[in-house]
């Protein structure tokens, strides 16, 4: 192999390829990356064995070949080398870069050893088409919702599924949940748990250049296409819970408020509540008008705000303000539009004027 | 299989570097085995293509070694029961997700209206439907000759549609050429409206020619004159070819308003049956049956729990329950009596919340357009006797309160009047459709805002 590419490019592909060659795996070879040339392309690829990351790379190639080199080191050397063109060319097992007076050899192994990655038959693949922006968005408002917790795994990820003919995301550690419509009038049918580290991979992968992303489903795998990068995921196996039931329809108490006080007032009140655990009670008085907010800790003092708002019914509910805090994050209107119904039922956070976007928050018992 | 599939596995470790062995066999196994092919199951798709390209040389090898005789290897990735599922087309299994499937003959006439999940064998029978439901079993042995028209009342939720609607299904199941069609009195109307609207023909051919016609909610085709002309003509078409008719309404034919005389006398003709509340232990029976569905196994408190908090519909009850299932999954905890409390506070808190014996009292005598005086009052004629006792029967059921307790709130010394009061209203609830009617009327108002 022997070829030559720019440096800002090369470097662009290793940052977003790199990130998945693991130390994790007994496999040495996971910690490579895999070069190749493809016609007029050199292609970058590497993978945990959980998700694989694949970028195509314009390059004037001399030779045809192929090599897999350490990830980490590669990466870091070939950042800090000025921004010209970089000569790569393989001998005897060994990776030789130039660039201009810099040179430095790195010894490879066989790419034999490098694992095949899943290939998808796009001819029976259920397809989808998505704007960047869109999927970056809403990608971005579940995500937060889903467990870090690897003994219950169908949680550790994000639930791609349609009803009634719309495909939704959805995500929930069992103590909050986010559901967001993701694509309307779809006309086939997913259920499917996508890891939450592989779609963070493809939002860490995708550029301003990419308008549309392309996603494609078989029963085990799933490929994102986002212009020369490709990330393909394993499926986690299990189910995700009916979660629609738990999504109250209607709440007692419905408050219309302005997102950027309540996050705030939020934040004020998380800050006395480090000790209870984040708990901070929210009270809705109807006869004064207004949601009051309040924490309490015993050693530092004590947090109490209000906000004015129309209330249309009396009650209280205890939340963990962290918890509060992310779910507002998620909101992307100004005025939000907070339900609940007691002390014992979950709390519904929703943009005030759309209702594709749905979180919903357990209360704490108080 | 899952002895020959170790033996090769330590053959293959032999031939692999550790490091391989560990990342790629983990988790592998022999799922079958025929003259033609061999199915190795995988954890995922990395490893499935890696095998596919890397070991299957070697696999075939040491497959061969031990005599399994295969033509070509096929590799699996193993899923739990539920898998995922990923369909070009929505199946029918999208179908079944939803609740409700309703005929609506403007678009495709096509389709019977029947959910195929509604079946005999999985209704739950208790003293309250079992009338109905040997009913419609003769139906199904006897369609169009013993109960024409069959026809079922009752309150919402207590599962009149899923009981015609099984009917539906056996009949098929027995008969597959039988045509059956159910529609919602709702489709009739819209369906007859829209034929005479755009001139559409084929509208009364439609219901005319099928064997069995199944028709919920009748009650709201009452005010609707025209749509009953042409109902009675359709009934009368096929009683006269002795064509099944199973109608359904939430109350019995001589008490929904406007219907026509003729009509009324038709629906009596057959078999008018009530289906009643649930008892305890028909409600506990339905909520084992339909947790042990889900493969769930309810502890006897939670149950008891549920079928106590929720009396008056099923499909409340079902509700619940599948929150709290769905609940206890999503937490990962076992569904028990902490959560099943807190749902029900969350479902139904303001009935237990905010009533007070006095707003019942006020109620039950505007329902009755007298004053409440009169209630509290010793005046014993008829048409006070009884908004009264109604009276004493929800304080009972609604706030629990005591005998001794009712009896002071209604100004009486003697508590067994309360006593035998409360029971007769009870009794009559039971047998009689106007006293039911009135009860319900009343909590109805009692709990809208």
């Amino acid at each position: 192999m022997k070829l030559e590419v720019s440096q800002e490019k090369l470097t662009r592909a290793l940052n977003i390829v790199s990130r998945v060659a693991s130390a994790k795996t007994e496999l040495p070879i996971l910690n490579n990356v895999l070069f190749r040339t493809d016609g007029s392309s050199l292609v970058l690829s590497a993978t945990n064995l959980e998700v694989a990351v694949v970028d195509y790379i314009s390059a004037k190639i001399d030779n045809p070949g192929t090599i897999t080199v350490p990830a980490k080191l590669l990466t870091e050397f070939i950042s800090n080398l000025p921004k010209s063109d970089v000569s790569l060319e393989v001998k005897g097992g060994h990776l030789h870069i130039q660039s201009g007076n810099y040179r430095s050899t790195i010894n490879g192994i066989d790419s034999e050893e490098f694992p095949e990655l899943p290939v998808i038959d796009e001819k029976k693949a259920v397809i989808f088409k998505i704007s960047t922006s869109d999927f970056k968005e809403s990608v971005a408002q579940v995500i937060a919702s889903s467990s870090n917790d690897t003994t219950r795994p169908s949680l550790t990820g994000v639930y791609f599924n349609t009803f009634e003919g719309n495909l939704y995301l959805a995500a929930t550690d069992g103590y909050r949940l986010s559901e967001k419509m993701f694509i309307k009038d779809v006309k086939s049918e997913i259920a499917a748990i996508i890891p939450t580290s592989s779609l963070q991979e493809v939002l860490r992968s995708i550029n301003e250049d990419t308008e549309e992303i392309e996603v494609l489903f078989d029963e085990n795998q799933v490929k994102f296409r986002l212009g020369e990068i490709e990330v393909t995921s394993k499926i986690i196996d299990g189910s995700f819970p009916d979660y629609r039931q738990l999504i109250p329809k209607k709440t007692d108490i419905e408050l219309s408020l302005g997102k950027e006080e309540f996050l705030r007032v939020t934040k004020l009140a998380g800050l006395f509540a480090l000790e209870s655990g984040g708990s901070i009670v929210l009270e809705a008085i109807k006869k004064d008008g207004i949601l009051s907010i309040s924490s309490v800790a015993s050693e530092l003092g004590e947090n109490h705000s209000n906000i004015e708002t129309k209330v249309n019914a009396d009650g209280k509910i205890t939340l963990n303000s962290r918890f509060l805090v992310d779910g507002l994050n998620n909101l992307t209107e100004e005025e939000t539009s907070f339900g609940f119904s007691g002390k014992l039922a979950p709390c519904v956070l929703k943009n005030k004027s759309s209702s594709d976007y749905v979180h919903i928050i357990m209360p704490l018992k108080s | 299989m899952h002895d020959i599939w170790l033996d090769v596995l330590s053959e293959v470790e032999t031939i692999v570097s550790h490091a391989a062995f560990s990342t790629w066999f983990k988790n592998t196994d022999l799922l079958s085995q025929t003259d033609d092919k061999v199915v190795i199951s995988v954890p995922n798709i990395f490893v499935k293509r890696q095998l596919e390209a890397k070991f299957n040389n070697k696999i075939n090898e040491v497959l061969k070694k031990y005599d399994v005789t295969h033509g070509n290897i096929e590799y699996v990735v193993k899923t739990s029961s539920k898998k995922a599922v990923v369909s070009r087309e929505i199946t029918s299994s999208a179908v079944e997700k939803k609740t409700v499937i309703k005929h609506s003959p403007t678009e495709k006439p096509v389709g019977n209206g029947l959910n195929e999940r509604y079946t005999f064998s999985n209704f739950i029978v208790g003293s309250s439907n079992d009338l109905a439901y040997t009913a419609c079993q003769t139906v199904v042995k006897n369609p169009g000759t013993k109960y024409n028209p069959l026809f079922l009342y009752g309150g919402s939720g207590l599962g009149k549609t899923h009981l015609m609607q099984a009917v539906g299904n056996q009949i098929i199941k027995e008969k597959p050429d039988t045509k059956v069609l159910y529609i919602t009195t709702e489709d009739f109307y819209k369906d007859f409206v829209d034929s005479l609207r755009f001139k559409k023909g084929g509208f009364s051919d439609r219901y005319r020619n099928v064997d069995v016609l199944v028709v919920d909610d009748m009650q709201f085709i009452a005010g609707k004159e025209k749509s009953q002309d042409e109902f009675f003509h359709t009934f009368n078409k096929l009683h006269q070819n002795n064509k099944q008719i199973i109608i359904s309404s939430d109350r019995p034919p001589k008490e929904i308003p406007t219907l026509t005389d003729r009509l009324r006398s038709r629906f009596e003709w057959g078999m008018a049956i009530d289906i009643q509340m649930p008892d305890f232990e028909t409600r506990c029976a339905i909520l084992q049956a339909k947790a042990s569905l889900s493969g769930v196994v309810l502890k006897q408190e939670v149950v008891e729990f549920l079928a106590n908090g929720i009396k008056n519909n099923i499909r409340e009850l079902e509700g619940v329950l599948n929150q709290l299932m769905a609940f206890s999954e999503m937490r990962g905890i076992e569904p028990d009596l902490n959560t099943a409390e807190g749902l029900i506070a969350g479902a139904s808190q303001p009935r237990y919340s905010q009533l007070t014996p006095k707003q019942i009292i006020n109620t039950v005598s505007a329902y009755f357009q007298i004053s409440p005086k009169d209630i509290t009052s010793s005046d014993r004629s008829k048409y006070i006797v009884t908004p009264r006792q109604i009276a004493m029967y929800l304080l009972r059921t609604e706030l629990n309160l005591s005998f001794p307790k009712i009896a002071n709130e209604l100004g009486r010394k003697d508590h067994t009047t309360a006593m035998h009061s409360i029971d007769k209203i009870d009794e009559a609830t039971k047998v009689d459709f106007l006293v039911r009617e009135q009860v319900s009327e009343i909590k109805d108002k009692l709990y809208a805002k």
